[in-house]
């Protein structure tokens, strides 16, 4: 249970800084990869509840590659409109400073 | 009914597809399938007619709950499957119209409708994360097919509250099953207990269903979205996207989760939609931009939405079903009051918009004072917003007012009868102008050939885009008529 008790809280801390990432860094790819880290936490929870029925539980081990291949659309979509974003603003920084 | 709910999902899903990669013939398959999806919601209904306590539960592959994906057919669903339908069709018939709508619309939304639909069916909690992300995606992507200044940022924006939104959710569903072990909601309602990681995985799923329904204080993302976006897809926002995390909170409020509610969350969810009211009314009296002015009014419509909320979560509201009577669905009529008006209020914007090729509240009265569809769309539109009686709205509220009488909370008279006072005045900001100037238009000298100066007139625009505004608007008002779910199932 020890084991399993490091994965819940390292996943914690990893969910918190992923939000401090999303709420106080400027820099737009900082932000989504801030997403990514708090998308990678939720599955790093959910592959550490699999790892306590033994043998493992297999349903988290699906519903986590679905989680992975819906965070890669929708980086695939952060990405490409940050490239947007960037080359659209005055100064051809990826921040959000211009909208009001 | 077991081929027709796979349909629903399917069907949009695999045009859409094919839509995104035809481009050019995207329009023609969003015509095949929006007349197929018609057939179907009226084949599902005459199913579903007279049947009575209407539920249905359909497994995908026919596996056992809790493994399988539970879809779940009652009243809530088969309404909201309505509306989104209508909704959509309507504006995609604007859309057809509409000469500035980009190709890639079709494709999009046609996904966006499939996973709206699976939203509403769905009755797993991580099947449920899969849909939202799916069409909060598709959201983003209708509003960066602006090309507007500023679109891309406010699409970034609404791309990483949507995103984190999603990210609490998920981890409120992770923490459900670590404590559970299973995501089923009709299977959770069984097996739900009072404990700390419950009440903490319900808060956190809450934050970002709240986030992404632009809850005040998390409301700042949705006036630069919709009023950036273009004009399809800012009704389609407003209409129908944010009313699918509402939804969510709903089902899950009062299905899974309802043991925890308590006096304390309906209290906050009282609050928070008070403030929206106030502060939306008041940015919407302030904007200089026309369709912030629609977009900020979202915000404050929300507001009752969630006090709507705050209803349905309070314990000592009285919710029983009497006589085929269910209070609750009163709700879903100001769901699909404020769908139905907020469409048309933002294709009529479209309209002025294209017309006077300004986004400035003060060029339109150009285009109004020549203008009476399009006077009287906005003026039936906002009387409707405002919720008056005669109007669909009106009886969503009354319920608002009659349920916070009953459950001594008086000062929610406040901002419920207020709200409607607002939208009257910041409506009027666009009428009330219209109006004098009308009379300038019909008496101000005429220029040389015989057309009354400085006035544009809608005839300009294709038919179908006036018409369709007014049908939505003027549908709040008929359906008002007409309240009772004709199923003669549980209202």
């Amino acid at each position: 249970m020890n084991e399993i008790a490091i994965y819940l809280i390292t996943g914690s801390v990893l969910f918190c800084l992923g939000l401090w990432g999303v709420v106080m860094r400027e820099h737009l790819l900082h932000k989504i990869l801030g997403v990514n880290i708090m998308g990678s936490a939720a599955f790093m929870l959910f592959l550490a509840f699999a790892a306590r029925a033994e043998p493992a539980d297999a349903v988290p081990h699906a519903l986590v590659l679905t989680g992975i291949v819906v965070a890669i659309s929708a980086m695939a979509l952060a990405l490409a409109l940050m490239k947007r974003v960037a080359k659209e603003s005055e100064q051809h920084q990826a921040t959000l400073e211009d909208s009001q | 009914m077991t081929v027709l709910l796979p349909g629903l999902v399917l069907l949009p899903l695999i045009a859409g597809g094919f839509a995104a990669l035809f481009r050019q013939q995207g329009r023609w398959i969003t015509l095949a399938t929006g007349l197929g999806m018609l057939v179907m919601l009226v084949l599902l209904s005459i199913d579903a007619w007279g049947v009575g306590q209407y539920q249905g539960l359909w497994t995908l592959g026919g596996w056992e709950r809790p493994l399988a994906i539970a879809w779940y057919l009652d009243d809530l669903a088969h309404l909201m499957l309505l509306l989104v339908g209508l909704v959509s069709l309507a504006i995609m018939a604007y859309a057809w119209f509409d000469t500035e709508t980009s190709d890639h619309f079709w494709g999009l939304w046609l996904g966006g409708w499939g996973a709206m639909n699976a939203l509403l069916l769905s009755s797993d909690l991580f099947n449920i994360y899969v849909t939202i992300e799916l069409l909060g995606l598709v959201a983003v992507a209708l509003v960066a097919l602006s090309t507007k200044a500023g679109a891309a940022a406010a699409a970034m924006r609404y791309l990483i509250i949507s995103l984190t939104g999603s990210m609490f959710f998920l981890l409120g569903v992770a923490l459900i099953y670590g404590q559970y072990g299973r995501l089923d909601l009709i299977g959770l309602a069984e097996v739900v207990e009072h404990n700390w990681v419950t009440h903490l995985a319900w808060s956190i799923m809450l934050l970002g269903l709240l986030a992404k329904t632009a809850a005040w204080p998390l409301h700042g993302w949705l006036p630069l979205a919709h009023g950036r976006a273009p004009t399809a897809a800012s009704a389609l926002l407003s209409a129908l996207v944010i009313k699918a995390s509402f939804y969510l909170m709903w089902r899950f409020g009062v299905g899974p989760f309802a043991a925890l509610s308590n006096e304390l969350i309906a209290m906050l969810l009282a609050l928070l939609g008070t403030m929206a009211i106030f502060w939306g009314s008041w940015r919407a009296w302030k904007t200089p931009l026309l369709k912030e002015l629609i977009a900020w009014s979202t915000v404050a419509q929300i507001g009752y939405l969630l006090i709507g909320l705050a209803i349905l979560f309070n314990p000592q509201s009285i919710l029983t079903v009497s006589e085929q009577f269910n209070p609750s669905l009163l709700l879903f009529w100001l769901i699909a009051a404020h769908a139905l008006t907020k469409a048309g209020l933002f294709l009529v914007a479209g309209n002025l918009i294209l017309l006077t090729h300004s986004y400035q509240l003060k060029d339109q009265l150009a285009v109004l004072c020549n203008s009476p569809l399009t006077l009287w769309t906005l003026g039936l539109g906002s009387v409707a917003l405002a919720g008056l009686p005669l109007t669909l709205g009106f009886i969503g509220k009354w319920w608002l007012i009659e349920s916070s009488v009953a459950l001594g909370q008086f000062w929610l008279l406040a901002p419920l009868i207020l709200g409607g006072v607002f939208t009257l005045a910041y409506m009027g900001r666009l009428l009330q102008p219209a109006f004098e100037q009308r009379l300038l238009c019909q008496y101000a000298p005429k220029q040389s050939d015989g057309r009354p100066a400085e006035c544009i007139s809608e005839r300009q625009l294709a038919w179908p885009l006036l018409a369709v505004p007014f049908i939505l608007v003027l549908s709040v008002w008929v359906l008002a008529l007409f309240p009772l779910y004709p199923w003669g199932a549980t209202l």
